[in-house]
């Protein structure tokens, strides 16, 4: 009888590309095969994120199956900067320009919860690439930068789209 | 069940109304101003310019007594004593037209009030009610000092208006707010508080120099407590109201404050939340609008200065792509 597979108990995102988060790299650890427990950080103009997340990998054979459902919600925290403000300030009408000169939310953290979903494709080698959209809203609001007056932004919301690549680290059964 | 799971999360999401209807959003921008109360004078009870020579002549006139004929009784009209002795002295005694006496006093002591302290110029307009110093008889035996006794013990009704033509008065320095209210981007405006407190001494100097005050009002130290010594304490205040209203014909008191005290602390700040399309609309239509301040208190022996200021909470209408 040949060996069972090795089962991936962990993967490491050597790649994370999406919007709005950008460019980043992951961690995530299977504690059952079913069941992800992820971290991560991504950057882009815009800001840069940290990202806890709990994914669900619904069939049975989880990361190992050849393609996989994911289901994900997370958290991640956005930390805004200055380009951001350039472009609100872009969206902004003409006749507000001091309003617009004074909009700093640079240095902003944004609380923002995140639910997706997406396939998640195994390769020949311990290579797994994950495609999956989704929806992040803020929670709560936020404001940066000088006392009282200071500008106090909520409710942003975007769609999300992400493109993971991982190596996936496991372990032998023993014999 | 699997799609029933799906089909009840999708409606959750869509019933959602901030999510579902607005799916992508740079979000609601919210900001924080103020705009100041300009000072103004509450006048002591001053009965010296209240009863001149040429004051109590012109009274005496008033109940059709002849100031001649008093004058040869004795009445010298810069000793109100005098004239009430005179009067005695003619067999007409002023005790026997209180009543009309009373009224009169009043009516000149708001009126020399209104005239000293409203600048019509600058959209100020003080209007002080004595009637209830004079409500009950006067004591003729010591007329003057009967009534600052009076005075310093019985609440009037001071009402302060400001009047300006346009709101960029009121919010100066905050231009950008009137451009979003008139452009349509401000979805919402509400005060969230309410400063009114009496000046300090370095204030007071600073004001005498010229120099305006408009910040130093909102300074949360001189604020917390009226922790300042040099702060004269407004004593005896029963009651303080703060209302606005467009300048526009018929147009309604918007309520920002009313409280009844029972404090012998100097007035300080009180938070509200008032909520009000008319604020926009106020500011949006640009026909000025006046701020009231009612005042129900003791009159101070001497006259001090009250300034304050107005906290406005403005918030964005949602930013969202179509918007660029």
């Amino acid at each position: 009888m040949p060996p069972p597979p090795p089962r991936s108990v962990a993967g490491i995102d050597v790649l994370r590309l999406g919007f709005p988060s950008g460019i980043g790299l992951g961690f995530r650890g299977f504690p059952i095969p079913e069941l992800a427990l992820e971290a991560g950080a991504e950057t882009f103009g815009l800001f840069t994120s940290l990202e806890l997340a709990v994914a669900a990998l619904p069939i049975p054979g989880g990361p190992d199956r050849k393609v996989q459902p994911v289901v994900r919600v997370g958290y991640r925290k956005m930390f805004v900067h200055e380009t951001s403000d350039r472009v609100v300030r872009g969206a902004l009408p003409r006749s507000a320009h001091e309003l617009a000169d004074e909009l700093a939310l640079h240095g902003a953290r944004l609380d923002m919860l995140s639910i997706s979903s997406g396939l998640c494709v195994r390769f020949r080698r311990p290579v797994a690439l994950e495609l999956s959209v989704g929806y992040l809203a803020q929670v709560g609001s936020t404001r940066a930068n000088g006392g009282r007056e200071a500008i106090e932004m909520r409710s942003a919301r975007f769609f999300l789209g992400d493109i993971r690549l991982t190596w996936l680290l496991h372990r032998r059964r023993a014999r | 069940m699997r799609r029933l799971v799906l089909a009840l999360a999708l409606a959750a999401l869509l019933a959602c109304d901030s999510i579902g209807s607005n799916l992508f959003s740079l979000g609601t921008f919210e900001r924080s101003f103020s705009a100041a109360i300009d000072v103004v004078e509450i006048p002591s009870f001053d009965v010296e310019a209240l009863l001149t020579p040429e004051n109590v002549e012109a009274l005496v006139h008033a109940l059709h007594y002849d100031p001649d004929e008093l004058r040869r009784a004795g009445a010298d009209f810069a000793d109100l004593q005098s004239v009430v002795d005179a009067s005695v002295r003619i067999g007409a005694p002023l005790a026997a037209r209180d009543a009309e006496l009373r009224e009169i006093l009043s009516l000149v002591a708001e009126h020399l009030a209104s005239d000293a302290l409203s600048n019509e110029p600058k959209g100020l307009f003080v209007r002080l009610e004595v009637g209830a110093l004079f409500e009950e008889p006067l004591d003729y035996r010591r007329l003057e000092a009967s009534l600052t006794e009076r005075a310093l013990r019985t609440p009037v009704d001071l009402e302060v208006i400001y009047r300006t033509e346009s709101i960029d008065t009121l919010l100066s320095g905050k231009a950008e707010i009137l451009d979003l209210a008139r452009s349509g981007w401000l979805d919402s405006l509400r005060i969230v508080e309410v400063g009114l407190r009496t000046l300090a001494a370095d204030e007071l100097a600073r004001r005498a120099e010229g120099e305006g005050i408009r910040k130093l009002l909102q300074d949360p130290a001189r604020i917390q407590g009226c922790v300042d010594e040099t702060q004269r304490r407004m004593e005896g205040v029963e009651r303080l109201s703060i209302a606005l209203r467009s300048n526009a014909e018929d147009a309604a008191w918007i309520e920002i404050l009313d409280e009844g005290l029972d404090s012998e602390d100097a007035i300080c700040a009180w938070m509200t939340t008032l909520r009000s399309p008319e604020l926009i609309q106020i500011i949006s239509d640009d026909q000025g609008l006046e701020l009231r301040v009612r005042v129900r208190t003791r009159l101070p022996a001497e006259p001090f200065l009250l300034g304050g200021y107005l906290w406005f909470d403005g918030e964005s209408v949602t930013i969202r792509p179509g918007k660029f």
